[in-house]
């Protein structure tokens, strides 16, 4: 019997396309991205592909043929470094006439565009289409099928991880092409080639590909998603270095300097909800670890799925800042002394970050007391799941809880109680916890650790592209006092 | 003298790209308290943002020392209409929180908490304080470095009188050799403390000129008391009694006299304001 392939598998074509064209549109419709910086991103972009695929061409089979994974993980990494960042910085030099130093965002998704939405979605969707349509009318390519591509004929459960970590990988690429194309616009405009050096370290991200096979499609994904958070991150800092306010006439301040203020002020002002925070997981662990249940199975290795509950109660310090600082005038003066609305920003979530970490870490040692005097040895499905997902959830939902907190809180006025986004904000940032809950619950355990991972992937990109956004969109008088 | 100077030329500006200052041009170049005075929603408060350097102009220019002003921030203290102290903190930590951003030491926080009678606020936390000893806590963060230019949004707004009076007192102080802009919508406060006024309408400068040679006439003041009547007042509206006087600077004297005389005071307000016929 001929089985066709599920259509679930058109999920990663169609989602890749749709937040890879999505931004450009909505960044072209918003007037912050001529089409030319997008013709120039396609002109980058596809020649560094061509020198790639004729390099790679000639020279290829004799760097196999060493079977050295480090010779050709050099290999790819030294083309993409040199070819897809080094070409992306040279069209960006030779187009400065017309292009202007604010083009970086869209340069970088334009690159990113033109990889994941066009080169490779594309096509992918065509031949889902096309064998969705002839394998039930075309034994043999069925059977080719059978034997080239297996996967595709995976039971609904066995695909999806596999959908997910295909998805991821783009989501990976996006920011990387995001990273290196906003730093090669910065370097170009800025003349200070360390912003080209951190791209073209980047790029080095496929010293990673021959290793695939070797650790693992989770693995694998797992560290190009790292990788690309990392420059991410790396971005952000370069273009936030530590400066002291211009014209300031005293020691000024700095993104570091106000963050430290800001955690030290939400640890004060949001005690209450820190000492719960890390009461409830004392409780709760206990509760695992003593009381016994009717199959007999221990509780514990839940523990770390719920963590990240307590995590975004704990975190809720910064919020509370932010609200009340922009209330009261606190921000004013700040920028009256040089702070700008991004510093201001994200100021509020390095000092979620800092809070989460406070809970995170107290709640980990609580783990640790339990299962030791439990008496229960840590399994490597919990390892799994503190790494997969307790790890990354429980600084995602807490910086996704603030953000939205901030965002509402900076477009509407005065609002208090429990509609007001303090109020209202920890409901959102334990929706991914939910989340995961509520599909791992339907996917069955076998596959939860994998939506887990992914919901947490999903989670963070969402954050950092809104993050991106939101840093662009909350202009300094979003900070400034309604009353 | 500091010898500063503050040069604004055709300034628009405003919120998220509605204008609220349209065309306005001023210089100063002469140490002294400017009032900038106008009718609520006149712009004032939008034109001591733009001067900090908060709102940038749509359109014209600022410059303090001949500089455009974002490189000019450390010249100029500025204080915001609400009283910008960070919640969860004690009023040292409060304190040394902008001495940080400051750059001011140790000695200059003691001397501030001196100058402002703080010292015994020190160890509370800012949510036990009245709103009159959290505005003089607001008003020592502008003491804390000494600035060639400082912007004063209504320092005095809803304070008793004897605050207000320190308030003012300090203000003063500065202005020997500094320029001061000092915004508010009482009269009272003009004749007292300000040497020129900048009167705005609409967005607009309505005038710009020396307080000594603006006529004051039909000026009266409305006092609020505990209870006591007070002497030799012309009627009686509401709450407030009436008191007539030559002009803005009698009321100082006229306080004076009703507390000489065991009148306890509770709020003074104008009742007649010459000035209101400028913004008619």
């Amino acid at each position: 019997m001929i089985q066709n392939i599920d259509p679930a598998f058109f999920i990663t074509p169609i989602a890749v396309m749709a937040f890879s064209f999505a931004p450009i549109i909505y960044l072209n419709r918003k007037g912050r991205l001529a089409i030319r910086v997008v013709l120039y991103a396609f002109v980058a972009y596809f020649s560094a592909i061509a020198v790639k695929v004729i390099l790679q061409d000639f020279t290829v089979g004799l760097v196999r043929s060493t079977g050295n994974l480090v010779a050709l993980g050099v290999y790819y990494g030294l083309q993409t470094s040199l070819f897809e960042v080094g070409i992306a910085y040279l069209i960006v030099r030779m187009a400065r006439g017309s292009m202007k130093s604010g083009d970086g965002v869209g340069y970088g998704l334009s690159l990113a565009m033109w990889e994941n939405g066009v080169l490779i979605s594309i096509p992918l969707l065509l031949d889902y289409v096309l064998y969705y349509a002839m394998v039930p009318g075309s034994p043999q390519l069925y059977h080719a099928l059978l034997s080239d591509a297996p996967s595709l004929f995976l039971p609904l459960t066995s695909a999806l991880p596999l959908i997910g970590f295909a998805v991821i990988e783009r989501v990976s690429s996006l920011l990387l092409h995001l990273s290196w194309g906003f730093l090669a616009v910065l370097a170009v405009f800025t003349g200070r080639k360390r912003y080209l050096g951190y791209a073209m370290a980047m790029g080095f991200v496929d010293f990673l590909v021959p290793f695939e096979p070797a650790i693992g499609t989770a693995a694998f994904e797992g560290l190009v998603f790292a990788v690309a958070a990392i420059s991410v991150a790396v971005t952000f800092l370069a273009i936030h270095r530590p400066h002291v306010a211009e014209g300031s006439g005293g020691r000024g301040f700095n993104l570091k300097q106000l963050s430290y203020e800001t955690l030290v002020r939400a640890v004060r002002y949001g005690k209450m909800y820190l000492v719960i925070s890390i009461a409830l997981p004392i409780l709760v662990a206990a509760e695992f670890a003593f009381v016994p249940t009717k199959s007999g199975v221990n509780l514990l290795s839940l523990y770390p799925i719920i963590l990240p509950l307590f995590i975004v109660i704990g975190s809720m310090g910064g919020l509370m800042i932010f609200t009340s600082d922009k209330r009261k005038g606190v921000y004013e003066y700040l920028m009256a002394y040089g702070a700008d609305a991004s510093t201001i920003f994200y100021s509020i979530l390095l000092a979620t970050l800092g809070l989460a970490l406070i809970v995170l870490t107290a709640s980990l040692a609580i783990m640790a007391a339990v299962f030791l005097i439990a008496g229960v040895s840590i399994s490597l499905e919990v390892i799994e799941e503190l790494l997969l997902y307790t790890l990354p959830l429980s600084f995602s939902a807490p910086v996704f809880m603030t953000m939205s907190g901030m965002i509402w809180s900076a477009l509407s006025t005065r609002v208090t109680g429990v509609n007001s986004p303090v109020g209202i904000a920890p409901m959102l940032g334990v929706v991914p916890v939910i989340a995961v809950f509520v599909i791992s619950a339907i996917m069955g355990p076998a596959e939860s650790i994998y939506v887990a991972a992914i919901v947490s992937v999903l989670i963070i990109a969402i954050t950092i592209m809104t993050g991106l956004i939101a840093d662009r969109r909350l202009v300094r008088e979003r900070f400034l006092s309604n009353e | 003298m500091s010898g500063a100077t503050i040069s604004v030329k055709e300034l628009t500006t405003g919120y998220f790209g509605r204008k609220v200052i349209e065309g306005l041009s001023f210089s100063i170049d002469e140490p002294a308290v400017y009032i900038v005075l106008g009718p609520n929603g006149a712009g004032k408060t939008t034109l001591l943002r733009a001067l900090a350097g908060i709102l940038r102009p749509y359109s014209g220019s600022i410059e303090v020392n001949g500089r455009p002003v974002n490189e000019m921030r450390g010249h100029m203290g500025y204080l915001t209409h609400l009283d910008g102290l960070p919640e969860g903190m004690k009023v040292i930590e409060a304190l040394d929180f902008y001495a940080r951003i400051e750059g001011a030491s140790g000695n200059d926080l003691d001397r501030v908490c001196n100058t402002l009678n703080i010292g015994e606020l020190r160890g509370k936390r800012l949510s036990q304080l009245s709103q009159g000893q959290r505005k003089r806590v607001s008003v020592a963060r502008i003491f804390l470095s000494y600035k060639d230019i400082y912007l004063l949004d209504e320092p005095t707004s809803n304070l008793d009188p004897k605050v207000a009076s320190e308030i003012r007192s300090l203000v003063l102080g500065l202005s020997r050799d500094r320029i001061v802009l000092y915004s508010s919508h009482n009269l009272f406060e003009a004749r007292e403390i300000g040497t020129y006024i900048i009167a705005i309408k609409n967005g607009r400068l309505a005038l710009y000129n020396r307080i000594s040679e603006i006529k004051t006439e039909n000026y009266s003041i409305g006092v609020r008391t505990l209870g006591e009547e007070p002497p030799g007042y012309l009627k009686k509206e509401g709450e407030y009694y009436i008191f007539a006087l030559a002009g803005p600077e009698k009321v100082q004297g006229l306080i004076g006299d009703l507390l000489s005389k065991g009148v306890r005071i509770r709020e003074i307000r104008e009742m007649q304001n010459p000035l209101e016929e400028l913004f008619e």
